[in-house]
């Protein structure tokens, strides 16, 4: 069976570098960074207690 | 035998009780207090073995009343019994707070500085923008305060890249709730007259949406503008199915979850866009509602301020200014 190609809509907007595997990769980053901050401020916050 | 008839009778009230989201969380609450985890947990945890080796030291087995001890040699089987039920309570005490996660409406620390993060990407966007055209190599070429300006704000991109933002905030999000499997798409829409009549930009930028998408009345975005609310949808399948779909035709290959948030602007009393962000797993639930309209209030408003300069700038471009 003939595949039918679907028809997709051009965005006003292309950064560029947001490939799924680059997102991704960077999502990663941000949650690896955001769960060392989050500890460092628990650290913070039991010393100051 | 009556006794396992009153417990059976009992679970069965008790198993439908637990499933509702309100009781995971006051279970949560419970587990949480510092009564709880310094008082009550290390007692029960530590009252067999005290009281086997209480039993066995002859010093303390004296001073203490004879009453203790005939109460536990009636009941012996007491001690065993916790022992056995120690492993199963503290299983039960991580299917509790693994359920409780779930039905969370509170951002967990490492989420707040995740938002923080994904807050602060976008200003550096900005700040590299602005920064970068102090270069002499490009402040040579500035013949106007009118072409510094042109080059300095791009309301167009920065758009895009909060939208980028927020995209990369969910798959983090996802990752930190033990979801890094979690695939997003995320798109955010030109509204007009309640209908998607652009996209704006989408994330992952190798898969953008479908032209059937735009103009059409049944997509999500159109129900969610119609409604001026937030709309979760955790099972797009399931909604498929249903009579009063809020799914567009058009989306057919697509499964999991979705939300899409309306940008309202109130100052000329429109819906200028709407955020659609679809997880390919079971990520968005209607329980965590206020949750995300308050992570997402808080791109909303910088969302505004760069779609009011785009149109400022569309403006003075046809004025001729």
């Amino acid at each position: 069976m003939k595949k039918v190609k679907k028809e997709v809509v051009k965005p006003r907007v292309i950064l560029g570098g947001s490939s799924r595997s680059d997102l991704k990769k960077e999502a990663l980053r941000w949650a690896k960074e955001a769960k060392r901050e989050s500890q460092l401020w628990r650290k913070y916050f039991a010393m100051s207690k | 035998m009556t006794r396992f008839a009153y417990l059976f009778i009992l679970l069965a009230v008790l198993v439908p009780w637990l499933q509702k989201e309100r009781v995971f969380r006051i279970l949560d609450r419970i587990l949480e207090a510092p009564s709880y985890k310094r008082v009550i947990k290390p007692t029960l945890i530590a009252f067999p073995s005290a009281a086997i080796l209480c039993y066995q030291i002859p010093l303390i087995k004296t001073h203490l009343p004879q009453f203790i001890w005939t109460w536990l040699e009636k009941h012996v089987i007491l001690l065993a019994g916790i022992y056995l039920l120690l492993p199963i309570f503290v299983g039960l005490e991580d299917f509790i707070r693994e359920k409780a996660r779930i039905y969370s409406d509170i951002l967990p620390p490492d989420g707040q500085s995740l938002l923080l993060k994904a807050l602060d990407y976008p200003v550096l966007k900005k700040m590299d923008r602005f920064l970068s055209a102090l270069r002499p190599s490009k402040l040579n070429k500035f013949q106007s305060a009118g072409d510094i300006f042109r080059e300095i704000t791009q309301p167009d991109r920065q758009l895009a890249e909060i939208i980028r933002s927020i995209h990369n905030f969910f798959e983090a999000l996802a990752a930190l709730q033990n979801m890094p499997d979690a695939n997003f798409r995320t798109v955010l829409f030109k509204m007009a007259r309640k209908i998607p009549v652009e996209s704006w930009c989408c994330f992952p930028e190798s898969e953008l949406p479908v032209q059937g998408i735009i103009y059409d009345k049944t997509c999500l975005a159109s129900h969610a503008v119609k409604r001026k609310k937030m709309i979760i949808i955790e099972d797009i399948k399931k909604e498929k199915k249903s009579m009063r779909s809020r799914v567009s035709r058009y989306c057919e290959s697509e499964e999991g979850s979705a939300l899409c948030y309306p940008i309202e602007c109130r100052h000329i009393n429109t819906i200028p866009l709407a955020i659609r962000i679809v997880s390919d797993k079971p990520f968005f639930k209607s329980s965590a509602k206020n949750l995300y309209e308050e992570i997402l209030e808080r791109f909303k408003y910088r969302i505004l301020i760069e779609y009011g300069l785009s149109q400022l700038k569309n403006y003075t471009r046809e004025k001729g200014c």
